[in-house]
């Protein structure tokens, strides 16, 4: 009898009966296979990588808790750690500025208004769909020591053969120039973020009497600021998760982080004590540090935005 | 109209009528029309030798035992390209393969320590085999920590072979000797790149990376102590072989001109052919290499190969090779049909069924009444030699232990810093024994019940 029902209980009767009629579960019914693919697939894994990364464990038996002995060997015992987050640093601090620097060139002259424009747009973003083993075989036919089509076109310079992927001093210059071949997504998105830009803004500089250097200085690099932004963020993510060139480029029947592994990257490292030496445990802890380097390096890009990058 | 059959009624009559008529079809395509129980084998043979071969035995046991027996074998094609990381993910799933063939010893004991094998000791008998079958090395590889881990098919090991286009006398009888005729025929041309070498120790001396399965034995290297079951990294009597490297790479002018050598040739399985391809006057290759040579490459070498243990100074024992290659069958732990998968395996390393693998390839063959058939020293004349070899004991495991993949890796390294010049023998053994160490520990704080390192 709802007259002499207690305020409260009749106010959260009808607050029901009023989600009852709302679209909310229907909502959900749609939405519930992303929430169980979620909660499945990418929730129960990372919670049990966080477990996983305090315990011995090698898949076949239980895991066994050992506290912070895995991150305790990390950094206090393992070398090969050290060097692969060593490595991985120095091809992310190289790298990323490297390519989002040529992507910024190439995307401002592919916004000119030229012939066979399209043809040239298609060229430079083809490589990055050529899958990553295919193009690691390629470059290392191309990178050979002795005959290989880098070291001819650099012999033409009279610049004497270089062994990229044998010298430890070059393999992460090797690695490095591999990775430049796959500008083609940041040029896309450079290019979209330069069309977006007002020609009003070009034409009162002209105006005013700036030359090219400065309109690039002033109108372009300040207004595409925000893309820079992005392509910066999503460039260190990928690279400090770069796997499949140096493995390819590298662990072809011999020691994946090259000789001296002066090319051991972190994921592969992780790859190799996760998957070869069957340490699940010790490689959860590692994938654990790399997130949270990710993270700290991606709140630092942040902060500097709010200085650096211009929103209209 | 009543009892007429309308449109959809047929539709529907016949799409259920088609169904029931595939289930018998959809079930055939899984295993054979007459067979009880399918065993699943997983197998690396996608190479132009081991192929058609895997497929030849697979069909004989098929069409013979397996009709009789009610067995069918579904034989599945694992890449060998990190094939290792493929078995461990497919035995540790719930819908693990019945047998496995591996072309490479390396991860087996890892595996057998961590659970992922089981033990075959309780099969011997039916399998028909014991323990005075095997060549002795051959019965150590398999026979670990006091139990069976697997049944070899083959297994490999190397002598010194020689380029007889380059050097036309005896073989060298000792290391003295090799380095005399290597510093001959180690030529450089006018912009001083090297264009032939004696032989690149580091390059040329097995499968293991470094060359340390060969050189290490010659002189006299010991890296685990298989009695006790610990191991031995950094002594005096190791480092040897890494002082001898370092004269080969003054002879060269430095490690990346051999390198530069190197990358020029093409490669097969992963590894540089050099010696294939005329570069180089000698080289440690395995019995396996003549057919090979054959199969892989065009080119005409006209090699040479005799049961000459080398000499090394100050070296009492005369070894020649570690055996670091072998094609092993393993049962995986969560295999659903073991005694089917007993009885295919004992059809595999029957005395005709490896006789017909060695035939076409060359490999040694762990069992004394297969390696001693005369139809193998018929078709393959330089495994005289070898056998020689196996009968003088020239041949030693690798270390037995469930951290020689980490050991394997790190000794990679090891030749690479010694060579490159970073770091002294000592100081590069010393990293080694570190992280073989650090594995150990991390080993024995979780397997108690594995009592070698």
């Amino acid at each position: 009898m709802i007259g002499t029902m207690p305020r409260s209980a009749a106010s959260r009767g009808s607050a029901w009966q009023r989600l009852r009629r709302s679209e909310f579960p229907v909502a959900l019914l749609f939405i519930s296979p992303w929430i169980v693919g979620f909660l499945w697939f990418q929730l129960y894994p990372i919670v049990g990588s966080i477990y996983y990364s305090f315990t011995s464990y090698n898949i076949m038996q239980p895991p066994v808790f050992i506290g912070l002995s895995n991150f305790q060997i990390l950094f206090g015992q393992d070398p090969l750690f050290r060097q692969a987050l060593t490595n991985t640093l120095i091809f992310t601090a190289v790298s990323v500025p490297l390519n989002l620097t040529i992507a910024f060139i190439f995307a401002l002259l592919l916004n000119q208004n030229i012939p066979g424009r399209a043809i040239f747009r298609t060229c430079f973003y083809f490589p990055s769909i050529v899958p990553s083993v295919a193009m690691g075989t390629l470059w290392i036919m191309l990178l050979r020591t002795r005959g290989g089509l880098v070291n001819v076109f650099l012999g033409f310079f009279g610049i004497h053969e270089i062994a990229w992927l044998s010298d430890p001093n070059w393999t992460m210059p090797a690695l490095i120039l591999v990775g430049t071949w796959t500008v083609g997504p940041t040029v896309v998105i450079f290019l979209a973020g330069l069309q977006d830009v007002p020609r009003v803004l070009y034409e009162a500089a002209q105006i005013d009497g700036a030359g090219p250097f400065h309109l690039v200085r002033h109108v372009t690099l300040p207004m595409i600021s925000p893309v820079i932004l992005f392509n910066l963020v999503i460039g260190v993510i990928n690279a400090l998760q770069a796997f499949t060139l140096p493995y390819v480029l590298f662990g072809n029947g011999g020691n994946p982080g090259g000789p001296l592994n002066s090319a051991l990257l972190y994921s592969v490292q992780l790859f190799q004590v996760g998957f070869k030496q069957f340490q699940m445990g010790y490689a959860a802890a590692m994938a654990w540090i790399l997130f949270v380097i990710i993270f700290v390096l991606s709140l630092i890009s942040m902060r500097l935005s709010l200085r650096l990058v211009h929103y209209e | 109209m009543q009892g007429m059959i309308n449109r959809r009624g047929f539709l529907k009559t016949a799409a259920a009528g088609a169904a029931v008529a595939s289930l018998p079809a959809g079930t055939a395509l899984a295993s054979s029309p007459r067979a009880t129980t399918t065993v699943e084998f997983w197998n690396p043979s996608g190479d132009a030798l081991g192929g058609p071969l895997i497929k030849k035995l697979v069909a004989q046991f098929n069409n013979g035992i397996g009709k009789r027996e009610g067995i069918y074998i579904d034989s599945r094609f694992v890449s060998t390209a990190n094939n290792s990381i493929k078995y461990t993910t497919g035995m540790t799933s719930s819908n693990s393969p019945d047998l496995i063939m591996t072309y490479g010893y390396n991860t087996v004991l890892q595996w057998a320590a961590n659970g992922f094998l089981q033990p075959m000791d309780a099969y011997l008998q039916q399998l028909g085999l014991k323990e005075s079958d095997f060549y002795p090395v051959a019965w150590d590889m398999i026979h670990v920590n006091g139990r069976i881990w697997g049944l070899l098919q083959e297994f490999d090991a190397d002598l010194l072979f020689w380029n007889t286009d380059i050097h036309k006398g005896p073989p060298p009888r000792s290391i003295d000797e090799l380095d005399h005729l290597a510093a001959k025929y180690t030529k450089f041309d006018s912009s001083g790149r090297l264009v032939q070498a004696g032989i690149v120790p580091w390059a040329q001396g097995g499968f293991l990376g470094g060359g340390y399965g060969d050189w290490g034995p010659i002189w006299g290297a010991s890296f685990y102590d298989e009695e006790k079951g610990k191991w031995t990294i950094n002594t005096p009597q190791n480092r040897r072989f890494l002082e001898w490297y370092l004269k080969y790479v003054k002879m060269f002018g430095g490690r990346a001109k051999a390198d530069a050598l190197i990358s020029a040739t093409p490669k097969t399985y992963g590894y540089a052919d050099i010696f294939n391809y005329g570069k180089t006057a000698f080289s440690m290759e395995g019995e396996w290499f003549p057919l090979e040579l054959t199969a892989t490459t065009s080119k005409k070498l006209h090699w040479a190969v005799s049961s000459t243990l080398l000499s090394a100074p100050g070296v009492s024992t005369r070894k020649m090779s570690m055996i670091a290659g072998a094609n092993l069958f393993l049962l995986p732990a969560r295999a659903k049909n073991v005694n089917a998968a007993i009885t295919f395996a004992k059809h595999m390393v029957s005395v005709d069924s490896l006789v017909t693998w060695a035939l076409p390839i060359g490999q040694f063959l762990p069992l004394k009444k297969a390696e001693t058939d005369p139809r193998i020293l018929k078709a393959q004349p330089w495994m005289k030699y070898f056998n020689e070899a196996l009968d003088k004991q020239a041949f030693v495991t690798q270390p037995l232990s469930p951290q020689f993949p980490v050991f394997d890796q790190a000794m990679g390294q090891a030749v690479d810093e010694v060579t490159y010049m970073k770091k002294t023998p000592s100081q590069a053994l010393d990293g080694v024994a570190q992280k073989v160490a650090t594995a150990v520990s991390q080993f024995k704080a979780t397997h108690p019940n594995w009592s070698r390192e």
